[in-house]
């Protein structure tokens, strides 16, 4: 992909002063072999689309789960009854696996690994690309104080699937209290205050960091080969600080949906399943707002660990132990503590497409706006299957998307669900994946 | 560094606990006499669940206020949400005070004291009568009510309800059949308890008092009162065991799940007012002691007071590491249940819709025992109170293991 | 030891050695590589590498070093990331992410305004615009020069300081306020490479012609943060001002300097913090249903027990790390006796010593290890013999096939199978599982007379435990047994002076330094596994510093000197 100099672009902008008005869009514009990132930056010139993944552990029961009839008004087993209400908004994409090709399959890490890198690994440290959602961070993400935001409702930072190489994962942020922080506290520029006067700290603080970044890159003498990479990498980062800096030098763009939420109360983090659903609903409340408020674009939302980090308070056995360890009961065929489980989860995913769709945006909701892509790491826990991963898709990116059908994807790459993300998005790619994983086929099936 | 086993603790005791540990590892008995100690999470006047026991509930103060107001503002004042309204005009009428002493109540929930110099400055700025009114709320009021001077306010006296059923809680005391005398619970015949006579029917014993909702409630947190058995050879039969009491002087422990902990190390408190010793002996798990007198801290929110019990009998079933659940049957002093209500004020008495006047010439009325040889007017009240409480470590100050071992 | 530790002293020992702080020295490895080329056999030795990211502990203490701990550092660092079992040795394989940029910019920025506050002005900053001074150039350069130092770890270039002050100057006019200029730069200092990282700079060794080495400044750095978990005070910055770090009796007398002082006991609990993996107690939480005792305190308090017993045996009382398996000595306080389920006297920590009835003796029958090898809601003797292999005795256990067959199941109210050992036993029919577990399960079963949160239970559901185990061979009937067939495991001691070298480095192990490993080894055992004269013999051993890994035909031998009695 090719690197274009945003700082040297910003710079220019803003000794240019009228330049600054156009700003990012236009950079990506030009980055953009397809011109498709024009359309999703600015949503047709008014409302810019929005992209984000929601993921949960420990797949699901098929049998279970999998609808059976393909197209629109698809049937909702009984894992899936949960979403009857948004059913309309959700398409679900059943039989994609991660074809591992002679690769190990790492319980409850491969499967994710194949999803979100089109590329399995043993360990997310080896893995071969960034994970797909930092690169449409790195075609939409640009114009929001936050690139993208990583969110985890498990109340650890280090549960993340957001990775922009094998040793730089973007951290989560891990709670309701702190996520509202994040966003709405004193960083907080409501995009749509009257007036608008660049604050010199800002102006400072933004040329100062500059200067000593490029003394110290002037600095810098030839070094091995991956201290080169940490290096740049660490470059990069900076550039990244820059870039926001000068964006708080810009007028926010108008925001009609952006309503600042009160301040939540701090719910402790919790594994208990119920606890886990309030606080993944207040998240996805405050992260609707994030997004309404034009403080990102991007954004990954964690609602249980790879191997599901979820129990009901007073039984030992949680969730994860219990995809291995419950019995098939004789008379009902299926894990009974499994699949209440999974239902639980798909009642977090449920809850989550009403959360975006209750914005009203334009003539819509936020959630037309947006493409979510939720997904899990196995499909049958009990034995981290990694064929028929599932996944399902919320929204309709600004009209660029049809929703509410079901595809059966019948043992096809997963790295198709990939791909098609990237390139609604605008991410210049028209293959992905390596190996028996590298597709050049969208997912035509739900293109409008 | 140097390494201790036990701090200040009695050797011999520390000895016998680890013992415990040691006992349920092989599952057989030690050798040597053991030691148990429990910190009780609950004590309290124990009421038997019956429908039929109490006419009506007792009116409480300001059910008598109200009834003493002329018909027009008894009109206004008398819907449930005026009950505020009600509280406050009543504070007016009856001059009721609630003054700050500018104190601040002493440690781990203790009475901060105030001079009597200091007392009648408070009584003079805020125009109390002469010699009237309390040191409440934990020394930081100075009040003034139906509570802390029941004799002022007569008019409240009435409207308490006699607890009239067949059945309590307690033991027959007396070893007489009297035709006061209850039935227990298992059907015993001359259950001496007056004390559930004369305040039975009252909303908070009616509602705290039930041991399913007693079981519930930690009281006395800040100071629980510690059992200790010792001189154990077998835990579920023994002749002869040794049991103190003591106050704690480190607050009670609560567990994750907000329960009270067991196996916390509990400092002993050194004062001996709530110190007491007796013998007894374990039959099939359950202890029961000799009669012997006793003092209990009561130290609960705003409250720092004791419980007072003559020729007290502790039953109680033990299971040695995981509980003690049982009674302690006596006769309560007025003193100390007059100290209760003085110091629970008016605030108390609105929250928990008492009326203190009725409820303590009721407790007068009922007293049973230990005549005063003055007045030959009986100073303390056949009673039964519960307690349930978990296994914990006492930890002893030097002085007070050494005192207790006579 | 708080405040702007920075005399005159050590900046005119920098002035006086300019000639010593070659332009190479100061800079990076190439200009003074292209200058002077490595000979061609070490050429063909690995780098390794040059840049280790300060770990959270690091970056705190270094600020309190620097400025004094009244000075507050908030915000979320960037996640560590363990490698090979440690967290220091994933420090030369992390950067930095976007994310993780903005939240050192945005610690940076809460710590500068602290510093330049009106209430920390007079004593750290020290100076303001003046009639000779209008702009505060002189006052900037002063202060960029002392704090610089700190902050670098070196002192800064002349065209650093140039730089420093100019930006002062600049972002003190756009703001139209001196000291926000102040603010301004020193927020970017202190998110600049060198200080967020450590960095290793190369230059000729002056010991070995021809050879190349790391430079005495960022020796400083590699010896304190080792050492101290913190940066160099200023005496280390003197020795390395003055070149004689550069030096072996130098170097050595730096070394015993820092090791006795009370701060070498930071430094060893930072290790075993990390080796032990303790911060995964920070995170741990118990089903507060099936373990009430386990409250929110008692898993940070455990982790303390653990490190504070360490110290006392290892550090204060110089015991054998052996011994750290079989004492019955622990520290304790009042969160943690109720789970042992003994009195406990003192307010505060002390040393105990259980009594020899009690089931429990050493390090493993701490609550930190058991409740940490263990699921929330029940035990498991799977994790904790993973562990004991992985941890302790750096050996690797292979995960689970993704195709695991658990058919049978591990329900613990199942009345045919009451105890995890029988559980197991017929999971382990399963030869596929079994290969695996057999590896893991014999000590942990041992173990499992101590439930998910570490508390002692003779039985589950009514039956005795059986505790028999087996480690590498040697049979034992009991966690006394268990820890006794640790202490002699020379596995045992292999590897936490394995781990103590990887740790010290920074990285992971090259394979050429097996030799060394075992050099190490051999010494460790000479000094009776005492932790002191493990971490000595670290420092000063040549490779400490180098650049490049050894080459493979290297006969390990002794540092040239300093051994101690």
């Amino acid at each position: 992909m090719t690197q274009f100099d945003r700082r040297g672009f910003l710079l220019r902008g803003m000794l240019g002063g009228g330049a600054v008005a156009v700003g990012l869009p236009f950079l990506d514009y030009f980055l953009d072999d397809n011109g498709t990132a024009l359309a999703a930056t600015l949503g047709g010139g008014r409302l810019p689309v929005r992209f984000g993944t929601w993921f949960w552990g420990c797949g699901m029961i098929p049998d279970r789960w999998n609808p059976t009839t393909a197209g629109a008004n698809y049937d909702l087993p009984p894992e899936l009854a949960p979403i009857r209400p948004v059913q309309d908004k959700v398409s679900v994409l059943s039989g994609f696996g991660v074809t591992l090709g002679g690769k190990s399959n790492q319980p409850h890490i491969s499967g994710n690994i194949g999803l979100r890198t089109g590329t399995p690994s043993d360990t997310w440290q080896q893995i071969a690309g960034p994970t797909f959602d930092v690169s449409i961070a790195g075609a939409i993400g640009a114009g929001t104080l936050f690139r993208s935001l990583e969110l985890s409702v498990d109340g650890n930072a280090r549960t993340s699937f957001s990775y922009r190489s094998g040793t730089e994962m973007n951290p989560s942020v891990a709670s309701p209290m702190e996520l509202y922080r994040r966003i709405f506290g004193a960083d907080f520029r409501d995009p749509n205050a009257a007036g608008f006067t660049p604050d010199p700290k800002v102006m400072a603080r933004r040329s100062v960091l500059s200067a000593v970044t490029d003394e110290r890159r002037r600095m810098l003498g030839k070094l091995g080969a991956e201290d080169k990479a940490r290096v740049d990498s660490y470059f990069t980062s900076i550039r990244e600080v820059e870039n926001k800096l000068a964006l708080q030098l810009e007028r926010p763009p108008r925001a009609e949906a952006c309503v600042v939420p009160t301040q939540p109360a701090d719910l402790p983090a919790s594994t208990d399943v119920t606890a886990r659903q309030q606080s993944h609903k207040l998240m996805a409340e405050l992260l609707a707002m994030a997004v309404a408020c034009n403080q990102t674009k991007v954004f990954n939302m964690v609602f249980s660990t790879a191997t599901a980090d979820l129990r009901q308070a007073g039984s030992p056995t949680a969730y994860h132990q219990a995809t291995h360890e419950e019995q098939v009961d004789r008379t009902k065929g299926y894990q009974p503590t499994v699949d209440a489980f999974s239902t639980q989860s798909m009642q977090g995913w449920a809850d989550f497409v009403t959360a975006m769709s209750a914005v009203k945006e334009g003539d819509g909701t936020l959630l037309d706006n947006m493409l979510v892509v939720a997904h899990s790491e196995v499909s049958y826990a009990k034995n981290h299957d990694v064929n028929g991963i599932p996944v399902m898709l919320a929204g309709r990116a600004g009209g660029k998307v049809k929703s509410g059908i079901h595809i059966a994807g019948q043992g096809d790459p997963i790295s198709r669900v990939g791909l098609t993300m990237q390139q609604l998005m605008g991410v210049p790619v028209d293959a992905w994946g390596t190996d028996e994983m590298k597709t050049s086929r969208s997912l035509s099936e739900i293109m409008v | 560094m140097k390494d201790m086993i036990s701090h200040g603790l009695d050797r011999r005791v520390a000895a016998g606990l680890l013992a415990v540990g040691g006992m349920m590892a092989v599952g057989a008995s030690a050798p040597q006499p053991q030691s148990f100690s429990f910190a009780l999470t609950n004590i309290y006047v124990a009421a038997y669940e019956d429908e039929k026991a109490c006419r009506a509930l007792s009116l409480s103060s300001s059910d008598l206020f109200l009834k003493s107001l002329p018909p027009a503002e008894r009109e206004k004042y008398g819907a449930p949400d005026k009950v505020q309204d009600l509280h406050k005009l009543m504070g007016q009428r009856l001059g009721f005070k609630m003054v700050p002493t500018g104190k601040v109540s002493g440690p781990n929930g203790s009475m901060a004291q105030l001079s009597d110099a200091e007392q009648d400055a408070l009584r003079q700025k805020y125009s109390i009568p002469k010699g009237k009114g309390i040191v409440a709320f934990l020394g930081t009021r100075f009040a003034y009510d139906s509570c802390t001077n029941p004799d002022d306010f007569p008019f409240m006296q009435k409207g308490n309800e006699e607890y009239r059923g067949p059945i309590a809680y307690g033991i027959d005391l007396d070893r007489l059949a009297n035709k006061d005398d209850y039935v227990s619970l298992d059907q015993k015949p001359g259950v001496d308890n007056q004390l559930i006579r004369a305040v039975g029917c009252t909303f908070s014993t009616r509602d705290f008092g039930t041991p399913k909702v007693a079981d519930e409630v930690i009281t006395s947190m800040s100071s629980p009162t510690l059992v200790e058995l010792s001189g154990v050879d077998h835990p579920a039969n023994d002749d002869d065991v040794t049991v103190r009491l003591y106050a704690s002087a480190s607050p009670l422990e609560l567990s994750g799940a907000g329960k009270p902990l067991a196996w916390a190390s509990l400092d002993v408190d050194p004062d001996r007012r709530f110190m007491a010793q007796v013998k007894g002996k374990i039959r099939n798990g359950e202890l029961l002691t000799e009669p012997f007198d006793l003092r209990l801290r009561l130290r609960e929110q705003i409250i720092d007071s004791y419980r007072e019990v003559r020729q007290a009998r502790i039953q109680a079933k033990i299971k040695p590491g995981e509980a003690i659940e049982g009674g302690i049957y006596g006769y309560h002093t007025l003193a100390s249940i007059e100290d209760n209500y003085h110091q629970s004020t008016q605030v108390g008495a609105n929250l928990t819709r008492m009326s203190c006047p009725a409820l303590i010439k009721a407790v007068r009325r009922y007293a049973d025992a230990f005549p005063d040889p003055k007045t030959g007017r009986n100073t303390a009240i056949s009673s039964a109170l519960r307690f349930k409480g978990v296994p914990v470590f006492l930890i002893k100050p030097q002085q007070v293991a050494q005192g207790v071992q006579q | 030891m708080s405040g702007p530790v920075i005399s005159s002293r050590v900046l005119r020992a920098l002035s006086a050695v300019t000639a010593l702080c070659s332009i190479g020295a100061i800079l990076m490895a190439a200009s003074a590589g292209q200058a002077d080329a490595p000979t061609q056999q070490q050429a063909q030795q690995p780098q390794v590498p040059k840049f280790r990211r300060l770990t959270e502990a690091q970056y705190r203490a270094t600020i309190a070093d620097i400025f004094g701990p009244d000075i507050k550092v908030s915000g979320r660092f960037e996640p560590d990331m363990r490698v090979g079992g440690l967290l220091a040795a994933g420090t030369s394989a992390v950067s930095l992410t976007p994310a993780g940029a903005e939240q050192y910019e945005q610690i940076a920025r809460g710590i500068a305004e602290q510093v330049v506050d009106a209430k920390h002005r007079d004593r750290l900053v020290g100076c303001a615009p003046s009639a000779s001074d209008p702009q505060g150039a002189a006052c900037a350069a002063d202060f960029f020069k002392r704090v610089g130092l700190r902050i670098y770890r070196r002192p800064l270039t002349d065209g650093e300081v140039k730089l420093a002050v100019a930006q002062t100057l600049a972002a003190a006019a756009t703001v139209k306020d001196f000291h926000g200029g102040l603010v301004i730069m020193l927020t970017a200092m202190l998110s600049d490479l060198p200080f967020l990282f450590q960095t290793d700079r190369e230059v000729a060794d002056p010991s070995a012609p021809g050879g190349r080495t790391i430079d005495a400044w960022s020796r400083a750095s590699k010896l304190s943060y080792f050492l101290w978990n913190s940066t160099p005070d200023e005496q280390l910055l003197q020795a390395a001002a003055d070149g004689s770090l550069m030096t072996q009796a130098g170097l050595i007398r730096q070394v015993d300097r820092l090791m006795a002082l009370p701060r070498f006991e930071t430094g060893v609990r930072s290790f075993f913090d990390d080796f032990l993996q303790l911060e995964g107690m920070m995170s741990l939480s118990k089903d507060g249903i099936i373990y009430p005792a386990f409250r929110s305190s008692a898993a940070p308090a455990a982790r303390e027990q653990t490190l504070r017993t360490i110290t006392t045996l290892l550090v204060e009382e110089n015991g054998d790390y052996r011994d750290l398996f079989t004492t019955r000595r622990v520290a304790m306080n009042r969160q943690l006796s109720p789970l042992y389920r003994i009195p406990y006297g003192p307010r505060d920590w002390s040393m105990i010593t259980l009594p020899d009835q009690d089931p429990r003796v050493g390090l493993l029958t701490q609550i930190s290890f058991l409740a940490l090898h263990s699921h929330e809601g029940r035990s498991s003797p799977t994790l904790r013999g993973k562990a004991l292999r992985e941890v302790l005795m750096c050996e690797h256990v292979p995960t689970p096939p993704a195709n695991v067959n658990f058919t049978i199941v591990q329900d613990t109210s199942n009345p045919a199978f009451r105890t995890t050992r029988e559980r197991l036993k017929a999971h382990l029919d399963d030869e596929e599982c079994a290969s695996c577990h057999k590896l893991t399960d014999p000590m942990g079963l041992t173990l499992d007379s101590f439930d998910g949160a570490g508390q002692f239970r003779p039985t589950e559901n009514g039956v005795p435990i059986d505790t028999t185990g087996m480690l590498d061979k040697v049979p034992f009937t009991d966690s006394a047994g268990l820890g006794k067939a640790l202490h002699d495991n020379p596995k045992v001691t292999q590897c936490v002076a394995q781990s103590a070298w990887r740790y010290a480095a920074g990285r992971a192990l090259l394979p050429s330094e097996e030799p060394l490993m075992a050099s190490l080894h051999e010494d460790f055992a000479h000094a009776g596994f005492r932790i002191r004269p493990l971490f000595r013999r670290i420092v000063i051993d040549p490779q400490f510093f180098a650049v490049r890994a050894p080459a493979a035909s290297r006969i390990a031998g002794k540092p040239s000197s300093g051994r101690k009695g």
